[in-house]
Protein backbone atom coordinates (compact mmCIF):
# COMPACT_ATOMS: atom_id res chain seq x y z
CA UNK A 1 0.00 0.00 0.00
CA UNK A 2 3.07 2.49 0.79
CA UNK A 3 3.81 1.76 -2.76
CA UNK A 4 0.65 2.43 -4.47
CA UNK A 5 0.67 6.15 -2.07
CA UNK A 6 3.39 7.17 -4.41
CA UNK A 7 1.24 6.67 -7.23
CA UNK A 8 -2.23 8.00 -5.53
CA UNK A 9 -1.90 11.76 -6.68
CA UNK A 10 -0.78 10.60 -10.24
CA UNK A 11 -3.66 8.30 -10.63
CA UNK A 12 -6.07 11.20 -10.10
CA UNK A 13 -3.89 13.34 -12.64
CA UNK A 14 -4.11 10.15 -14.99
CA UNK A 15 -7.81 10.09 -14.61
CA UNK A 16 -8.26 14.02 -15.00
CA UNK A 17 -5.84 12.66 -18.62
CA UNK A 18 -3.38 15.89 -17.70
CA UNK A 19 -0.30 13.42 -17.46
CA UNK A 20 2.55 13.83 -20.14
CA UNK A 21 3.15 10.28 -21.94
CA UNK A 22 6.24 9.51 -19.70
CA UNK A 23 3.77 9.41 -16.66
CA UNK A 24 0.80 7.79 -18.28
CA UNK A 25 2.83 5.13 -19.09
CA UNK A 26 4.22 4.51 -15.76
CA UNK A 27 0.74 4.49 -14.26
CA UNK A 28 -0.32 2.40 -16.78
CA UNK A 29 2.25 -0.05 -15.39
CA UNK A 30 1.52 0.44 -11.75
CA UNK A 31 -1.87 -0.64 -13.07
CA UNK A 32 -1.25 -3.94 -14.58
CA UNK A 33 0.14 -5.07 -11.11
CA UNK A 34 -1.84 -3.44 -8.47
CA UNK A 35 -5.54 -4.22 -7.84
CA UNK A 36 -5.84 -1.71 -5.34
CA UNK A 37 -5.03 0.97 -7.39
CA UNK A 38 -6.67 -0.33 -10.43
CA UNK A 39 -10.06 -0.59 -7.89
CA UNK A 40 -9.59 3.02 -7.16
CA UNK A 41 -9.28 4.18 -10.31
CA UNK A 42 -12.37 2.09 -11.48
CA UNK A 43 -14.33 3.86 -8.47
CA UNK A 44 -13.66 6.98 -9.81
CA UNK A 45 -14.93 6.32 -13.31
CA UNK A 46 -18.15 4.73 -11.66
CA UNK A 47 -18.47 7.64 -9.33
CA UNK A 48 -18.06 10.25 -12.65
CA UNK A 49 -20.47 8.17 -14.46
CA UNK A 50 -22.96 8.38 -12.08
CA UNK A 51 -22.56 12.02 -11.78
CA UNK A 52 -22.90 12.51 -15.29
CA UNK A 53 -26.36 10.55 -15.64
CA UNK A 54 -27.81 12.47 -12.65
CA UNK A 55 -31.25 13.75 -14.24
CA UNK A 56 -31.30 17.63 -15.86
CA UNK A 57 -32.98 19.84 -14.14
CA UNK A 58 -35.51 21.89 -16.78
CA UNK A 59 -36.35 25.48 -15.84
CA UNK A 60 -40.37 26.06 -15.99
CA UNK A 61 -41.92 26.73 -19.18
CA UNK A 62 -42.58 30.21 -18.75
CA UNK A 63 -39.16 30.68 -17.68
CA UNK A 64 -38.81 33.21 -20.91
CA UNK A 65 -41.57 35.44 -19.56
CA UNK A 66 -40.62 35.16 -16.06
CA UNK A 67 -36.71 37.22 -16.63
CA UNK A 68 -38.78 39.39 -19.10
CA UNK A 69 -41.72 40.33 -16.34
CA UNK A 70 -38.43 40.65 -14.02
CA UNK A 71 -36.06 43.40 -16.80
CA UNK A 72 -39.38 44.64 -16.87
CA UNK A 73 -39.72 45.50 -12.65
CA UNK A 74 -35.95 46.45 -12.42
CA UNK A 75 -36.11 48.92 -15.97
CA UNK A 76 -39.51 50.51 -13.93
CA UNK A 77 -38.02 50.43 -10.40
CA UNK A 78 -34.65 52.20 -12.36
CA UNK A 79 -37.00 54.70 -14.27
CA UNK A 80 -38.65 55.93 -10.59
CA UNK A 81 -35.74 56.22 -9.14
CA UNK A 82 -34.22 58.80 -11.72
CA UNK A 83 -37.81 60.80 -11.68
CA UNK A 84 -37.35 61.08 -8.14
CA UNK A 85 -33.90 62.29 -8.42
CA UNK A 86 -34.97 64.78 -10.78
CA UNK A 87 -37.62 65.92 -8.83
CA UNK A 88 -34.97 66.39 -5.50
CA UNK A 89 -32.95 68.24 -8.43
CA UNK A 90 -35.94 70.25 -9.80
CA UNK A 91 -37.48 71.10 -6.04
CA UNK A 92 -35.19 71.20 -3.49
CA UNK A 93 -31.78 72.32 -5.32
CA UNK A 94 -33.14 75.19 -6.00
CA UNK A 95 -34.64 75.74 -2.51
CA UNK A 96 -31.49 75.19 -1.09
CA UNK A 97 -29.79 77.52 -2.86
CA UNK A 98 -32.71 80.03 -2.16
CA UNK A 99 -32.29 80.01 1.11
CA UNK A 100 -28.74 80.33 0.93
CA UNK A 101 -28.86 83.16 -1.66
CA UNK A 102 -31.48 85.24 1.45
CA UNK A 103 -29.26 84.08 4.04
CA UNK A 104 -26.39 85.90 2.19
CA UNK A 105 -27.97 88.84 1.11
CA UNK A 106 -28.90 89.28 4.83
CA UNK A 107 -25.64 88.72 6.14
CA UNK A 108 -24.32 91.30 3.28
CA UNK A 109 -27.05 93.77 4.39
CA UNK A 110 -26.43 93.70 8.23
CA UNK A 111 -22.82 93.76 7.48
CA UNK A 112 -23.32 97.15 5.34
CA UNK A 113 -25.02 98.47 8.33
CA UNK A 114 -22.61 98.00 11.21
CA UNK A 115 -19.98 99.63 8.61
CA UNK A 116 -22.13 102.08 8.70
CA UNK A 117 -23.02 102.84 12.20
CA UNK A 118 -18.33 102.33 12.69
CA UNK A 119 -17.74 105.16 10.15
CA UNK A 120 -20.46 107.53 12.47
CA UNK A 121 -18.96 106.46 15.25
CA UNK A 122 -15.12 107.38 14.36
CA UNK A 123 -12.06 105.78 13.37
CA UNK A 124 -10.68 102.73 14.88
CA UNK A 125 -12.42 99.64 15.31
CA UNK A 126 -13.81 97.31 18.05
CA UNK A 127 -17.02 98.44 20.64
CA UNK A 128 -18.48 101.65 19.85
CA UNK A 129 -20.66 104.00 21.84
CA UNK A 130 -23.64 104.90 20.11
CA UNK A 131 -24.67 108.35 20.51
CA UNK A 132 -28.34 108.07 20.70
CA UNK A 133 -27.61 107.90 24.73
CA UNK A 134 -26.55 111.88 24.12
CA UNK A 135 -29.83 112.70 23.54
CA UNK A 136 -30.43 111.75 27.40
CA UNK A 137 -28.35 114.73 28.64
CA UNK A 138 -29.34 118.12 28.75
CA UNK A 139 -25.99 119.54 29.19
CA UNK A 140 -22.14 118.97 27.45
CA UNK A 141 -21.12 115.40 27.67
CA UNK A 142 -18.11 114.21 28.06
CA UNK A 143 -16.57 110.71 27.96
CA UNK A 144 -14.12 109.16 30.05
CA UNK A 145 -12.12 106.74 29.08
CA UNK A 146 -10.49 104.47 31.54
CA UNK A 147 -6.75 102.82 31.46
CA UNK A 148 -8.67 99.63 30.80
CA UNK A 149 -10.57 100.59 28.15
CA UNK A 150 -13.42 97.95 28.87
CA UNK A 151 -14.88 100.64 31.12
CA UNK A 152 -16.07 103.80 30.85
CA UNK A 153 -17.72 106.18 32.78
CA UNK A 154 -19.99 109.39 31.21
CA UNK A 155 -20.02 112.42 33.37
CA UNK A 156 -22.24 115.22 32.55
CA UNK A 157 -20.38 119.18 33.31
CA UNK A 158 -22.57 121.57 35.33
CA UNK A 159 -22.71 125.08 34.78
CA UNK A 160 -19.85 126.08 36.85
CA UNK A 161 -17.41 123.57 35.37
CA UNK A 162 -18.19 120.65 38.12
CA UNK A 163 -17.83 117.45 36.88
CA UNK A 164 -20.30 115.06 37.67
CA UNK A 165 -21.02 110.54 36.82
CA UNK A 166 -24.39 110.30 35.66
CA UNK A 167 -23.69 106.52 35.20
CA UNK A 168 -23.54 105.17 37.94
CA UNK A 169 -22.68 101.56 36.86
CA UNK A 170 -19.44 102.87 35.38
CA UNK A 171 -16.79 103.52 37.78
CA UNK A 172 -13.72 105.84 36.97
CA UNK A 173 -11.37 107.85 39.35
CA UNK A 174 -12.27 111.32 39.09
CA UNK A 175 -9.12 112.89 39.29
CA UNK A 176 -8.18 111.45 36.24
CA UNK A 177 -11.19 112.49 34.25
CA UNK A 178 -9.61 115.65 32.91
CA UNK A 179 -6.49 114.01 31.10
CA UNK A 180 -8.80 112.00 29.18
CA UNK A 181 -11.16 114.80 28.63
CA UNK A 182 -12.55 114.86 24.62
CA UNK A 183 -15.45 116.31 22.80
CA UNK A 184 -18.74 114.98 23.18
CA UNK A 185 -18.27 112.52 20.08
CA UNK A 186 -18.74 108.85 20.73
CA UNK A 187 -15.99 107.10 21.48
CA UNK A 188 -14.96 103.34 19.82
CA UNK A 189 -11.96 100.78 20.96
CA UNK B 1 -16.27 26.41 -65.61
CA UNK B 2 -14.13 27.60 -62.78
CA UNK B 3 -15.77 30.45 -62.24
CA UNK B 4 -19.07 28.85 -61.53
CA UNK B 5 -17.27 26.61 -59.10
CA UNK B 6 -15.59 29.87 -57.13
CA UNK B 7 -19.61 30.81 -57.21
CA UNK B 8 -20.61 27.98 -55.36
CA UNK B 9 -18.36 27.37 -53.01
CA UNK B 10 -18.79 31.01 -51.88
CA UNK B 11 -22.35 30.03 -51.80
CA UNK B 12 -21.99 27.07 -49.91
CA UNK B 13 -20.24 29.00 -47.79
CA UNK B 14 -22.62 31.42 -47.10
CA UNK B 15 -25.47 28.74 -46.13
CA UNK B 16 -23.24 27.25 -43.56
CA UNK B 17 -22.40 30.52 -41.68
CA UNK B 18 -26.07 30.64 -41.79
CA UNK B 19 -26.63 27.33 -40.79
CA UNK B 20 -23.77 27.84 -37.81
CA UNK B 21 -25.60 29.25 -34.37
CA UNK B 22 -23.05 32.24 -33.42
CA UNK B 23 -20.85 31.72 -30.39
CA UNK B 24 -21.84 33.34 -27.24
CA UNK B 25 -19.52 35.87 -27.93
CA UNK B 26 -21.08 37.00 -30.98
CA UNK B 27 -24.41 36.53 -29.28
CA UNK B 28 -23.49 38.67 -26.75
CA UNK B 29 -21.60 41.50 -28.81
CA UNK B 30 -25.12 41.84 -30.85
CA UNK B 31 -26.59 42.70 -27.46
CA UNK B 32 -24.28 45.61 -26.48
CA UNK B 33 -25.20 46.96 -29.89
CA UNK B 34 -28.80 46.60 -29.17
CA UNK B 35 -30.41 43.24 -30.52
CA UNK B 36 -32.45 42.32 -27.88
CA UNK B 37 -33.22 39.37 -29.94
CA UNK B 38 -29.67 37.99 -29.23
CA UNK B 39 -30.40 38.40 -24.90
CA UNK B 40 -32.97 35.90 -25.81
CA UNK B 41 -30.86 33.49 -27.30
CA UNK B 42 -28.72 33.61 -24.75
CA UNK B 43 -31.30 33.11 -22.07
CA UNK B 44 -32.33 29.82 -24.33
CA UNK B 45 -28.97 28.43 -24.36
CA UNK B 46 -28.34 29.15 -20.89
CA UNK B 47 -31.10 28.87 -18.80
CA UNK B 48 -30.85 24.98 -18.05
CA UNK B 49 -26.69 24.10 -18.06
CA UNK B 50 -27.09 27.21 -15.31
CA UNK B 51 -30.25 25.66 -13.26
CA UNK B 52 -28.62 22.66 -13.35
CA UNK B 53 -25.41 23.77 -11.41
CA UNK B 54 -26.77 26.33 -9.21
CA UNK B 55 -29.41 23.54 -8.17
CA UNK B 56 -26.75 21.63 -6.62
CA UNK B 57 -25.51 24.73 -4.98
CA UNK B 58 -28.64 25.21 -3.18
CA UNK B 59 -30.62 21.86 -3.47
CA UNK B 60 -34.01 23.62 -4.40
CA UNK B 61 -35.41 24.22 -7.68
CA UNK B 62 -37.37 27.06 -6.67
CA UNK B 63 -34.71 29.08 -5.64
CA UNK B 64 -32.17 27.84 -8.03
CA UNK B 65 -34.54 29.20 -10.72
CA UNK B 66 -34.51 32.58 -8.65
CA UNK B 67 -30.61 33.07 -8.56
CA UNK B 68 -30.94 31.85 -12.57
CA UNK B 69 -33.60 34.75 -13.28
CA UNK B 70 -31.31 37.06 -11.32
CA UNK B 71 -28.83 35.87 -13.62
CA UNK B 72 -30.00 37.31 -16.49
CA UNK B 73 -31.30 40.34 -15.32
CA UNK B 74 -27.40 41.28 -14.47
CA UNK B 75 -26.65 40.41 -17.57
CA UNK B 76 -29.22 42.66 -18.99
CA UNK B 77 -28.12 45.12 -16.54
CA UNK B 78 -24.56 45.03 -17.15
CA UNK B 79 -24.23 44.22 -20.85
CA UNK B 80 -21.26 46.98 -21.04
CA UNK B 81 -19.33 45.20 -18.62
CA UNK B 82 -18.57 42.43 -20.49
CA UNK B 83 -15.46 42.14 -22.29
CA UNK B 84 -14.17 40.05 -25.12
CA UNK B 85 -10.97 39.03 -22.95
CA UNK B 86 -12.63 36.02 -21.29
CA UNK B 87 -15.38 33.49 -22.17
CA UNK B 88 -18.76 34.16 -21.68
CA UNK B 89 -19.55 31.20 -20.38
CA UNK B 90 -17.46 32.16 -17.65
CA UNK B 91 -18.84 35.49 -17.19
CA UNK B 92 -22.33 34.33 -16.64
CA UNK B 93 -21.23 31.53 -14.75
CA UNK B 94 -19.25 33.82 -12.35
CA UNK B 95 -22.73 35.73 -11.97
CA UNK B 96 -24.58 33.05 -11.15
CA UNK B 97 -22.22 31.24 -8.78
CA UNK B 98 -21.93 34.69 -6.71
CA UNK B 99 -25.75 34.78 -6.33
CA UNK B 100 -25.53 31.71 -4.98
CA UNK B 101 -23.40 32.46 -2.45
CA UNK B 102 -24.94 35.16 -1.46
CA UNK B 103 -28.28 32.97 -0.97
CA UNK B 104 -26.40 29.96 1.19
CA UNK B 105 -25.51 33.27 2.92
CA UNK B 106 -28.75 34.75 3.39
CA UNK B 107 -29.72 31.00 4.05
CA UNK B 108 -27.31 30.81 6.89
CA UNK B 109 -27.96 34.29 8.72
CA UNK B 110 -32.26 32.82 8.41
CA UNK B 111 -30.56 29.84 10.08
CA UNK B 112 -29.33 31.22 12.74
CA UNK B 113 -32.10 33.81 13.53
CA UNK B 114 -34.59 31.12 13.70
CA UNK B 115 -32.89 29.15 16.18
CA UNK B 116 -31.75 31.68 18.53
CA UNK B 117 -35.44 32.93 17.96
CA UNK B 118 -36.65 29.16 18.64
CA UNK B 119 -38.75 28.64 22.40
CA UNK B 120 -37.70 26.58 25.13
CA UNK B 121 -40.72 24.32 23.94
CA UNK B 122 -39.78 24.77 20.34
CA UNK B 123 -36.67 23.06 20.57
CA UNK B 124 -37.46 19.19 20.28
CA UNK B 125 -39.08 18.89 16.72
CA UNK B 126 -38.64 16.80 13.89
CA UNK B 127 -37.87 17.22 10.17
CA UNK B 128 -39.58 15.27 7.69
CA UNK B 129 -37.87 13.03 5.79
CA UNK B 130 -39.47 14.07 2.66
CA UNK B 131 -36.80 11.93 0.35
CA UNK B 132 -37.26 8.36 1.80
CA UNK B 133 -41.00 7.81 0.94
CA UNK B 134 -42.21 4.38 -0.74
CA UNK B 135 -42.93 6.32 -4.20
CA UNK B 136 -39.50 7.84 -4.35
CA UNK B 137 -37.68 4.61 -3.51
CA UNK B 138 -37.95 3.00 -6.78
CA UNK B 139 -35.25 1.82 -9.03
CA UNK B 140 -32.53 4.39 -10.12
CA UNK B 141 -34.59 7.16 -8.16
CA UNK B 142 -33.16 5.97 -5.08
CA UNK B 143 -29.59 5.90 -5.89
CA UNK B 144 -29.57 9.20 -7.65
CA UNK B 145 -31.53 10.57 -4.67
CA UNK B 146 -28.47 9.39 -2.55
CA UNK B 147 -25.68 10.59 -4.66
CA UNK B 148 -27.52 14.13 -4.47
CA UNK B 149 -27.89 14.29 -0.49
CA UNK B 150 -24.00 13.29 -1.03
CA UNK B 151 -23.05 16.03 -3.22
CA UNK B 152 -25.51 18.58 -1.22
CA UNK B 153 -23.60 17.00 2.04
CA UNK B 154 -20.13 18.58 0.53
CA UNK B 155 -18.90 21.61 2.01
CA UNK B 156 -19.76 24.56 -0.79
CA UNK B 157 -16.25 24.35 -1.80
CA UNK B 158 -15.54 21.19 -3.18
CA UNK B 159 -19.38 20.71 -3.90
CA UNK B 160 -19.08 23.75 -6.55
CA UNK B 161 -15.69 22.72 -7.92
CA UNK B 162 -16.81 18.49 -8.61
CA UNK B 163 -19.81 19.99 -9.93
CA UNK B 164 -18.25 22.23 -12.27
CA UNK B 165 -16.22 19.69 -13.42
CA UNK B 166 -17.53 16.12 -13.34
CA UNK B 167 -21.05 17.39 -14.07
CA UNK B 168 -20.70 20.46 -15.88
CA UNK B 169 -17.28 18.97 -17.84
CA UNK B 170 -15.67 22.66 -17.70
CA UNK B 171 -11.55 22.72 -17.53
CA UNK B 172 -9.48 23.22 -14.55
CA UNK B 173 -8.67 26.55 -15.80
CA UNK B 174 -12.25 27.83 -16.43
CA UNK B 175 -13.30 26.77 -12.94
CA UNK B 176 -10.21 28.65 -12.10
CA UNK B 177 -11.23 32.17 -13.69
CA UNK B 178 -15.28 31.49 -12.65
CA UNK B 179 -14.29 30.89 -9.33
CA UNK B 180 -11.46 33.26 -9.33
CA UNK B 181 -9.07 30.46 -7.10
CA UNK B 182 -5.84 28.89 -8.20
CA UNK B 183 -5.72 26.45 -10.48
CA UNK B 184 -3.55 24.02 -8.19
CA UNK B 185 -6.57 24.90 -5.57
CA UNK B 186 -9.77 23.88 -7.80
CA UNK B 187 -7.33 20.34 -8.64
CA UNK B 188 -6.94 20.20 -4.56
CA UNK B 189 -10.50 20.81 -4.30
CA UNK B 190 -11.87 18.48 -6.76
CA UNK B 191 -9.64 15.32 -5.49
CA UNK B 192 -10.82 16.10 -2.36
CA UNK B 193 -14.06 16.11 -3.50
CA UNK B 194 -14.07 13.08 -5.21
CA UNK B 195 -12.46 11.22 -2.13
CA UNK B 196 -15.30 12.18 -0.08
CA UNK B 197 -17.91 11.31 -2.22
CA UNK B 198 -16.50 8.09 -3.19
CA UNK B 199 -16.10 7.03 0.22
CA UNK B 200 -19.77 8.10 0.99
CA UNK B 201 -20.68 6.35 -2.21
CA UNK B 202 -18.58 3.38 -1.64
CA UNK B 203 -21.43 0.81 -1.78
CA UNK B 204 -23.21 2.07 -4.58
CA UNK B 205 -19.86 2.25 -6.60
CA UNK B 206 -18.58 -1.16 -5.29
CA UNK B 207 -21.57 -3.14 -6.96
Amino acid sequence: MKHCQRFRDSLLEYFDDELDVQEKKEVEQHLKVCPHCMHFLNQLRRLRSHLRELPTIKTSENFHILVRERIRRDLARQRRAKQSSTIIVRRFVPAFGLTVLVALVGFLVLDHRDSLVDKTAGSGGGISVSTRSDEDFSGPIQYVIDDIPSRISVSRRDGDGESRVVDEDSVYRMDRAEEFRTRPTPVSF
Amino acid sequence: MGHILLEETYDSKKKDKAIKSPTDEELIARFQDGDVYAFEQIVHRYKDPLINFIYHYLGNRIDAEDVIQETFLRVYRNKHLYRNIAKFSTWIYTIASNLAKTELRRRRRRRVLSLTQMGYDDRDYDLPDVFSSPERIVGGEMKEQMIKEEIEALPVKFREVVVLRDIQEFSYEEISKILNIPIGTVKSRVNRGRLRLQKKLKHLLDK
